[in-house]
């Protein structure tokens, strides 16, 4: 079970595990301190003693984290829950071995419609279907290996090679096809070396075409990763490239100790500035209203602490400074401090659990600080 | 049983009994590339077309999966019969012109002329194989693979099967196995019935080093169908 979880080395923590070891027995016994907000080692708590707030400590590294806890509030100390199902987790897939295939037959049952939803998760805990996984699986249930091969090979869900961490989808349907479909995967395979159906030798994108993504009017349609690329010309493939390799860093940093996600609220009204139905860097982005000059607009921040991305609906000049206020009650968000990065202006956002990040008003600058001495439940 | 018309004549038959079964018991002769008795059904080649009578319209359906049912009017050589089934076998010479099983089939229906663009293909993806396959030889080490233009027959990963018991049984059935008669233009798919020879077939030792399609004599059969077209 153990093995599930990686704990980050980390140097520190060597110490204070060391110092402690007199105090706690087992690690049953961690687990039933229950996490560090009421955690009973208030006297030892080396967390607490530095003045930090924490909701998860890292004498826990090793416990599996109860669900009690938000994905959102999984401070930075390289805990990362087991990657579920459809999250692109790391690079390296594990193997599927027997156990798991039984794991997965138990769970998916043997009734009707079993097969599928069986490759389905064989496919998303591996990234693609293994031969050896589906000759176990056909071993386990009978069910002869050409039917699971015509199942794998009729559905493009499936796979039967490794993918890449990110899929580009070039639609050559009829409507995409006459406006120049041909040419941009002509342009894809150029600038990515592969053929449709292929994966780039880095393991980052696998090209494929499809026949209609259902959006003809806007065509030639593009998805690369999560977004749709509407009216693509060959020009812009060099562009969608960075945008989806960028997400790219994104899923990167996702393993990242030093960027880990929060949640804020507006520190006038209370509500939450979290906006699920838009995901930046793979998380719920904060949603604020920024007015430069006479125009105001919806912004959107990554909520990675870390990232820095922000998507504007309109453009703003570069190192303008705009004055940010919650989209609910429409109260400024002004503090006091001042950017450590340029000196400006600072929006303060209060983080749910306790704490206060604060966000350089300035457009372009990424400044940001984030202080969880403050407001501790 | 269940009371139809086929071709105008009354028969009774057997609850699930097929329109190709009861129309062969009457004597009518309908075509088939992908039904082998024994098999069950699978309605992929159409060759078997008939026109059936359904709320006063007329429909085409594939006989070797059509169930009969309660006075159902029936048609096995009707003129849009006919001309269907010309024209489903003129797509099937162009998919797979090797095959001495679609190339009688069509000189049988007079399929004179070659509209489309030839493939080359060496199956129908009728299907044959693979029940044979699964239900005769209760192995099933073929099957169908992919989909659309890519689909295939085949082995998974295109490996020898370790269920294949290498019986042969695929290749007894296949209609796109045995080669046709190329007679001295291999490119022709057309049957020329040695090129309807006048007087016919007595110039045949000419070609006796090819395999000749001739068989029972399909010139004789061209003759045979003519009058069809004029029959209405
Ligand atoms: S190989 Fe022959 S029997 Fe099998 S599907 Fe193709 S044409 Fe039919
Ligand atoms: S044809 Fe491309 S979206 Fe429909
Ligand atoms: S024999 Fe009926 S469709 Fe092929």
């Amino acid at each position: 079970m153990g093995s599930e979880y990686t704990a980050a080395p980390d140097a520190e923590s060597g110490t204070s595990r060391g110092d402690r070891a007199d105090d706690l027995t087992t690690p049953e016994e961690d687990i039933r301190l229950g996490i560090c907000s009421n955690c009973s080692n208030l006297e030892t708590c080396s967390y607490r003693t530095l003045g930090q707030a924490v909701w998860y400590c890292e004498e826990y590294s090793l416990a599996p984290l109860p669900a009690l806890i938000p994905d959102t509030l999984l401070p930075p100390f390289g805990i990362k829950r087991f990657p579920g199902k459809g999250e692109a987790a790391g690079r390296k897939r594990p193997e599927l071995e027997a156990d798991d295939i039984d794991a997965i037959l138990q769970r998916q049952g043997t009734g009707t419609g079993w097969l599928i939803a069986v490759l389905e998760e064989i496919q998303s805990a591996a990234g693609y279907l293994p031969e050896k996984a589906l000759r176990m699986v056909s071993e386990k249930t009978g069910r002869p290996m050409v039917d699971l091969y015509g199942i794998a090979t009729f559905y493009r869900y499936f796979s039967l090679k490794p993918r890449g961490r990110h899929t580009i989808s070039v639609c050559q349907g009829t409507a995409c096809h006459v406006r120049g479909a041909p040419a941009l995967v002509d342009e894809f395979k150029r600038q990515l070396n592969v053929k449709p159906g292929e994966t780039t030798a880095d393991g980052a994108i696998t090209l494929e075409t499809v026949n209609c993504l259902g959006a003809c009017a806007l065509g030639p349609i593009v998805v690369g990763g999560d977004r749709y690329f509407s009216r693509v010309e060959a020009i812009k493939v060099r562009d969608i490239l960075k945008k989806v390799r960028n997400e790219s860093r994104t899923k990167d940093i996702e393993g990242d100790p030093r960027f880990f996600p929060i949640a804020v609220r507006c520190p006038l009204c209370s509500r939450s500035l979290m906006d699920p139905g838009l995901l930046i860097d793979g998380h719920p982005s904060v949603r604020l209203t920024a007015a430069y000059g006479e125009d105001r607009q919806t912004i959107r921040f990554s909520s990675l602490y870390g990232s820095g991305a922000v998507e504007y609906e309109r453009e703003i000049p570069v190192d303008a400074e705009t004055v940010l206020s919650c989209p609910y009650c429409a109260g400024t968000l002004e503090g006091e401090s001042s950017c450590p990065e340029c000196g400006n202006s600072m929006a303060p956002l209060h983080v749910e659990g306790g704490g206060l990040v604060q966000i350089c008003t300035r457009r372009g600058c990424k400044g940001h600080t984030l202080d969880l001495t403050l407001d501790y439940f | 049983m269940i009371n139809l018309k086929i071709n105008g004549l009354n028969v009774s038959v057997e609850k699930g009994t097929t329109l190709l079964e009861a129309s062969r018991f009457l004597g009518f002769p309908i075509p088939t590339l992908c039904h082998v008795d024994g098999l069950s059904p699978y309605g992929a080649c159409r060759v078997c077309t008939v026109e059936i009578m359904e709320n006063s319209k007329s429909r085409l359906v594939t006989s070797c999966t059509y169930p009969a049912t309660e006075g159902l009017q029936v048609r096995t050589a009707s003129s849009r019969v006919i001309s269907a089934r010309k024209m489903i076998l003129e797509l099937l010479l162009a998919s797979c012109p090797q095959s001495k099983k679609i190339q009688d089939l069509a000189s049988a229906y007079g399929v004179r002329r070659q509209r489309f663009r030839q493939e080359y293909e060496d199956c129908i993806l009728c299907g044959l194989c693979v029940r044979m396959c699964e239900e005769q030889m209760m192995a099933k080490a073929i099957g169908f693979r992919g989909r659309g233009e890519g689909r295939s027959i085949g082995t998974p990963y295109d490996r020898k099967s370790e269920v294949c018991r290498t019986c042969g049984g695929c290749m007894y059935v296949c209609p796109a196995c045995q080669l046709r008669c190329t007679f001295n233009q291999a490119e022709n798919p057309i049957c020329g019935a040695c090129e309807n020879l006048s007087p016919p077939c007595l110039e045949k030792d000419n070609y006796d080093d090819m395999m000749c399609s001739m068989s029972p004599c399909l010139a004789c059969e061209i003759k045979q169908y003519e009058p069809l077209k004029g029959e209405k």
